[in-house]
C-alpha cells in the first residue's frame, strides 16, 4: 500500500517501555501495579481482558492522556512524566490512537476529522486531500466524505476513528476496541490494515473482546485480569518479535 | 485554506451569542458614560477658563464724569478684602472687542462707550456681591452691575460635581465591561472543552489551540462592541441635539473633546483585547490540566 511507505530512519528506542508502572484514579486503589512491558517496533499485540480490567486505562498511558501514578512510561525512549510539554506534543504526533469512544468532532465532516492530525502539523493541503481520500476509500467510507459524525452508524464512526489514527503513518498505533461495532467481515478488513502497518514497521496494540479475531490473526496477546498482566504467545507461529512482560 | 479553523461554527454557539449581546449592551452603557463625562468636563473647563468669579460694572454717561465715578468706586473697592482685583477696562480693549462686529475704526472711535470696571472676587459669595454692589452704587448710583457670571460660576461648580458622578459611572461601566468580558469569555469556552481535548490528543500545540479560541473570541467581542456603538450612535445624536438647544449665548458650546471620541472608537477594541487575553489564559489553563 503506497500510502504507508515505511519511514527510512527508524527510532533507535523501542516505541513502548513500561517499568514498574501503576495507575490509580484519585484515591481509589490501583487499577494495575508494577507493570513492566516492552513493545518493540514492527510488532502487533492484542490486549485482552474482562470489562473493567484496565485495558483503556493502560492504553491511556500510551496515548498520553494520563501519566502513571508510579513507575516509568517511556515512549520512543522518552520518560513521558519527565519530558517537556512540547516534547510530549511531538510524541503525540508520532502515535495514532483509536479511542474506545471515538472522540470525533461532531461539527466537522468525516473528511475533516480524518484530516485533523495532518492539518494540526501544517501538512500541505494537496497531501492532505490525497492521503485522506485514499484512506477513507480503504476503510469503505467513500461517499461519506462530507457527512457529519452524528449521522453515522457506530461502525462508520469507528472506521473514521481508525482512519484518523493512522493517517499520519504513526510509528505507534494504539487501538482501543477498534472493531467493536462492525461485522466480522469489516473487522477482518480493518485488522488487515493494522497488520499492514505493523509489517511496515509500526508498533501496534489492539485492545479487543473479539476472541475470534484474536484466533484468526496469529499475534501475541497481553491479557489483563485483576491488575495482573500475562503474555500469551500467538496461537500459531507469530510474525511478531513479541513482547516481554514482567 | 492556509489557517483553517478547527472550531465549531460560531453562529451555532449559544454562549458566543450571549457574549456578543452582553458586550454590545455594556459598550453602549460605557459609551454613554464616557460621553457624559467628556461633555460635562469639557463644559466645566470651558466655564472655568472664561469665568473666574468676575463681575462687570458699567457706568454710562459722558466719558469724564463716568471715569471719575469709576475711579472713586475702584478706590473703595480695593479696600474690600473680598475683591482680588478691580480695574477699568481700557478704551482700547473695548474698541478691540467691538472691532469684529463693527469693523469701522472711525465709527468705533466716535461711539459713546460706557466705562467698564472688571472686578475679580476672591470668592464669589452672595455677601461679597452685595458688598461690592453697595460700594459701586455709593460711587455711581446709575452703575449697572452684571453679576450673571458669578451665578454661572455656581452652575459650573454644580456641573463639576456632575462630572465626577459621570466619571464614577464611567469607571463602573468599564469595570462591568471588563468583568463581564472575563466571565462571558470563560463561559463561552466551557462548551468546547471536548474539542480542546481532541485537538490536544491529536498533537495540536497549546499555542495553536489557544490562538484559535482567542481569535474567535476577539472577533465576537469586537463585533459585539461595534453593535453596541452602532446602537449608541442615535443616543449620541440625541445628546448632541439637546446640547445644541441649550447652547444659547451665555453657555459655551458643548463639544466632546477629541480624546473622548478616540476613547469611544477604542471601546470595542479594548473589550476585544481583554477577551483575547482571557480566552488565551482560559484555554491555556484547560490545557495545563491535560497531560
Ligand atoms: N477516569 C476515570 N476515573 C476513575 N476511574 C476510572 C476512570 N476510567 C476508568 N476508571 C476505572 O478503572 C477501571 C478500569 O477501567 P477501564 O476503562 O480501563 O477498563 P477496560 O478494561 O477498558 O474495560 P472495557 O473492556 O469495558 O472497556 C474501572 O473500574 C473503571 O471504573
Ligand atoms: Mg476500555
Amino acid at each position: 500500500m503506497a500510502l504507508f511507505r515505511s519511514k527510512t530512519k527508524e527510532s533507535e528506542s523501542d516505541p513502548v517501555q513500561l517499568e514498574g508502572v501503576s495507575l490509580r484514579y484519585g484515591n481509589s486503589p490501583d487499577i494495575f501495579s508494577d507493570l513492566s512491558l516492552t513493545l518493540p517496533a514492527r510488532s502487533l499485540h492484542f490486549l485482552t481482558g474482562p470489562s473493567g480490567a484496565g485495558k483503556t486505562s493502560l492504553l491511556s498511558l500510551l496515548y498520553l492522556a494520563n501519566l502513571p501514578s508510579n513507575g516509568q512510561v517511556r515512549l520512543f525512549g522518552h520518560d513521558v512524566a519527565k519530558t517537556s510539554r512540547a516534547k510530549r506534543t511531538t510524541i503525540r504526533r508520532q502515535l495514532g490512537a483509536v479511542f474506545q469512544d471515538f472522540r470525533l468532532l461532531d461539527h466537522m465532516s468525516v473528511f475533516d476529522n480524518v484530516a485533523l492530525p495532518l492539518r494540526v502539523t501544517g501538512t500541505p493541503e494537496t497531501a492532505v486531500q490525497e492521503n485522506v481520500s485514499e484512506l477513507l476509500r480503504w476503510v469503505g467510507l467513500e461517499g461519506l466524505f462530507d457527512a457529519l459524525p452524528p449521522v453515522l452508524s457506530g461502525g462508520q464512526k469507528q472506521r473514521v476513528a481508525i482512519a484518523r489514527a493512522v493517517v499520519t503513518r504513526p510509528k505507534l498505533i494504539i487501538a482501543d476496541e477498534p472493531t467493536g461495532n462492525v461485522d466480522d467481515a469489516i473487522a477482518e478488513r480493518l485488522m488487515q490494515l493494522f497488520v499492514e502497518l505493523h509489517k511496515l514497521g509500526a508498533c501496534v496494540i489492539v485492545a479487543t473482546h473479539n476472541e475470534r479475531l484474536v484466533e484468526r490473526f496469529a499475534f501475541p496477546r497481553l491479557h489483563m485480569e485483576r491488575g495482573v498482566m500475562s503474555v500469551l504467545p500467538a496461537k500459531s507461529p507469530s510474525p511478531s518479535t513479541g513482547a516481554q512482560a514482567g | 485554506m492556509s489557517v483553517k479553523s478547527f472550531l465549531p461554527p460560531a453562529e451555532r454557539s449559544t454562549m458566543g451569542g450571549f457574549l456578543i449581546g452582553i458586550v454590545a449592551v455594556l459598550v453602549f452603557i460605557s459609551g454613554i458614560a464616557l460621553t457624559a463625562t467628556g461633555a460635562i468636563s469639557a463644559l466645566v473647563d470651558n466655564w472655568n477658563s472664561s469665568v473666574k468669579g468676575t463681575l462687570t460694572v458699567q457706568i454710562i454717561g459722558s466719558s469724564s464724569t463716568s471715569t471719575t465715578k469709576a475711579n472713586t468706586a475702584i478706590e473703595n473697592l480695593r479696600k474690600l478684602p473680598d475683591v482680588k482685583r478691580a480695574e477699568i477696562v481700557s478704551r482700547d480693549k473695548i474698541q478691540a472687542l467691538l472691532k469684529p462686529w463693527l469693523n469701522d475704526d472711525k465709527l468705533i472711535a466716535d461711539l459713546p462707550l460706557p466705562v467698564l470696571i472688571d472686578i475679580e472676587l476672591t470668592s464669589p459669595s452672595t455677601l461679597a456681591i452685595s458688598k461690592v454692589t453697595a460700594v459701586v452704587k455709593s460711587a455711581a448710583d446709575d452703575a449697572i452691575i452684571d453679576d450673571h457670571r458669578v451665578w454661572l460660576n455656581r452652575i459650573a461648580d454644580f456641573a463639576m460635581g456632575l462630572s465626577y458622578i459621570a466619571l464614577s459611572l464611567m469607571i463602573m461601566a468599564f469595570g462591568a465591561l471588563v468583568l463581564t468580558v472575563v466571565f462571558a469569555t470563560r463561559a463561552s469556552l466551557t462548551e468546547y472543552v471536548h474539542v480542546i481535548e481532541v485537538l490536544h490528543l491529536v498533537g495540536a500545540r497549546d499555542a495553536h489551540i489557544a490562538s484559535q479560541f482567542s481569535w474567535r473570541t476577539w472577533r465576537q467581542v469586537v463585533w459585539g462592541g461595534m453593535l453596541g456603538l452602532l446602537a449608541f450612535a442615535p443616543a449620541l445624536a440625541g445628546i448632541a441635539w439637546l446640547a445644541r438647544r441649550i447652547d444659547i449665548g451665555i453657555l459655551p458650546p458643548v463639544t466632546l473633546p477629541v480624546p473622548y471620541w478616540i476613547g469611544l472608537c477604542l471601546l470595542p477594541i479594548v473589550a476585544g483585547l481583554i477577551s483575547y487575553v482571557v480566552a488565551m489564559t482560559t484555554v491555556r489553563r484547560a490545557l495545563s490540566g491535560m497531560v
